[in-house]
């Protein structure tokens, strides 16, 4: 489903952020990025969701080359797609209903239904007496969730996540890792940058580890960490 | 009209929040004022510019009608050498003129003009009051009056013959010279108005285009997130319009009621100045219909700046 072939990449004339990265991600997969602060976790985020365009090398998503999309073709992947960004990008003027509504208003979806699906969604996450506050008035946990809601309130095809357990306690973390599965269940290919060695032990998928630009995958762990979480949850 | 509507209305209200209304928080930056002033300005002042010639025009046809078929035989007060001609003398030619023009057919209503008659036309000019010809002591021409109904080309010169031979120095006035001075000037004021009203749209759109590029500036993140999570170009563009067609409304309303108190003013200044020898202007239905066009054209061309501008930007992001 998505393809990464020989892809190198560098922001203006820096150093290479990303050297001849090279993987596939199987439709329904469900990976960990992982690597170490700096080593480019939120830059593949950045190609996979389109953002920026690789300096060399070919991207191939749902079938179509990026390289030939025209930008009719290029929004809609895009609506394929959830991101979680690491800053959030929560619109501040916004509540948290209509932050969350947002990508469902730009696929044109009646009113009435969007008012339905985001309410139980913002319920879910535990935010459903919050709907109308503006996100500068919620902690950071709280924006994280807002982020997440808005990422897949459209049951996307992909979702990536960059470090969307960052500001929440593990209980929470947990819970949001479980929708994930959840989603993944139902078909959602997933990526989640993280470097929560306690969530990648605790949930057992393929890793994509990347240090110093170039990418290793590595196979779900089974350490003892993990045998000592399994007790306990 | 329709469409008009649906852009303006708000049709988020079954959303939980009131706070819905752009994605992109266009209706709280700031230069809005400025923004609707100008538009405000540019309504006005087109607005003045196309009455203008409206008026121009009603004046002109005015004066046409009143002037059409109406012509004058001058009979000078003095012959070519300078001499005066008595008075007497000038009476016999134009009663003997006025009895040999009998004969023409489309001729009606030849009668001399009463010398009364000549010093009230004149009164303005000389700024007299209670004058008569002998107290001023001057050289009146006397004036025959005549209307044709359908005059043929010809008439003119036929009338100027037969007149010539009764007296070499009287002078048929058609008034074609002055009502083809009096098109050139309309025409000429027309076009001023004209280019007057391109210029100020010329402006306006340069100024709301800057200020849509300089909008799109300080928004460029929540524009590009747009983008990210899947906004067409269309669905962006869709929110600047509204923001530019509302205030376009909001300008046009305020140049509009401006430009009706102005207008109005005018004509009651000009219904004081009776002596100024201007036409009434007309306000009527007709009027107001054609100016209505202006507020419905300047929401038209900020709506259409304002996509045009905002689609071209989108282009050049990712
Ligand atoms: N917009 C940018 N412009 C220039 N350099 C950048 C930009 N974003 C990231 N980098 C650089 O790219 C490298 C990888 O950054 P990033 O992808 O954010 O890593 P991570 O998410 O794993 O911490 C870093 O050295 C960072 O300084
Ligand atoms: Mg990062």
């Amino acid at each position: 489903m998505i393809k990464f072939e020989n892809i190198g990449l560098r922001y203006g004339v820096g150093p290479e952020v990303l050297n001849d990265v090279h993987f596939t991600l199987e439709p329904g997969s469900f990976h960990f990025l992982s690597g170490p602060s700096g080593a480019g976790k939120t830059s593949l985020m950045r190609l996979l969701y389109l953002g920026i365009r690789p300096t060399r090398g070919q991207i191939s998503m749902f079938g179509q080359n990026v390289n030939d999309l025209d930008r009719h073709a290029m929004s809609h992947i895009r609506q394929k797609i959830g991101v979680v960004f690491q800053d959030f990008r929560l619109l501040q003027h916004l509540s948290t209903f209509d932050n969350v509504a947002l990508p469902l208003r730009i696929s044109g979806l009646k009113e009435k239904l969007i008012r339905k699906n985001v309410e139980e969604l913002l319920d879910w996450v535990g935010l459903g007496d919050q709907m109308k506050r503006l996100p500068n008035t919620l902690s950071g946990g709280q924006q994280q969730r807002i982020a997440i809601a808005r990422a897949v309130i459209t049951k996307p095809r992909l979702l990536l996540a960059d470090e969307p357990t960052g500001n929440l306690d593990d209980e929470i973390g947990f819970k949001l890792l479980g929708m994930f599965e959840q989603l993944n269940k139902g078909g959602t290919t997933i990526v989640i940058a993280t470097h929560n060695e306690l969530l990648m032990e605790k949930f057992r998928h393929p890793t994509l580890v990347l240090d110093q630009g170039e990418l290793h995958i590595a196979p779900s762990r089974t350490g003892p960490l993990k045998k000592f979480l399994d007790g306990v949850f | 009209m329709r469409k008009l509507f649906f852009l303006l209305k708000r049709s988020r209200t079954l959303g939980v929040s009131d706070t819905h209304t752009y994605d992109i928080p266009l209706d709280k930056g700031s230069g809005h004022l400025f923004l609707i002033s100008l538009i405000g300005l540019m309504v006005f002042l087109a607005f003045l510019s196309v009455s203008a010639a409206i008026i121009l025009s009603q004046f002109s046809r005015q004066w046409q009608t009143g002037l059409e078929g109406h012509w004058t035989i001058e009979l000078p007060a003095v012959d070519s050498k300078g001499n005066l001609i008595p008075r007497d003398k000038l009476e016999q030619k134009a009663e003997k003129i006025t009895e040999s023009l009998k004969s023409f057919k489309p001729l009606r209503d030849v009668k001399i003009l009463p010398q009364e008659e000549i010093i009230k036309l004149l009164e303005p000019w000389f700024q007299v009051q209670n004058a008569t010809g002998d107290a001023l002591d001057l050289p009146f021409p006397l004036l025959i009056s005549l209307t044709t109904d359908s005059a043929p080309p010809s008439l003119a010169t036929e009338l100027q013959t037969q007149i010539t031979r009764i007296m070499p120095e009287a002078r048929l006035d058609t008034h074609e010279e002055w009502l083809r001075q009096l098109l050139k000037l309309t025409g000429t004021l027309h076009l001023t108005a004209f280019l007057f009203t391109v210029v100020i749209c010329s402006a306006g759109v340069v100024a709301l285009a800057g200020a849509m590029q300089s909008r799109m500036a300080e928004h460029k993140d929540n524009i590009e997130l747009l983008h990210l999570i899947g906004a067409e170009d269309s669905y962006i563009t869709r929110q600047f319009q509204r923001h530019a067609i509302i205030m376009a409304l909001q300008g046009a309303a305020a140049g509009l009621s401006a430009a009706a108190i102005f207008l109005y003013g005018l004509r009651l200044y000009l219904h004081g100045q009776s002596d100024l020898l201007l036409p009434v202007f007309e306000m009527n239905a007709l009027f107001w219909l054609k100016l209505s066009l202006i507020p419905f054209l300047t929401i038209l061309l900020c709506g259409l700046t304002t996509r045009f501008t905002v689609l071209r930007t989108l282009h050049r992001m990712l």
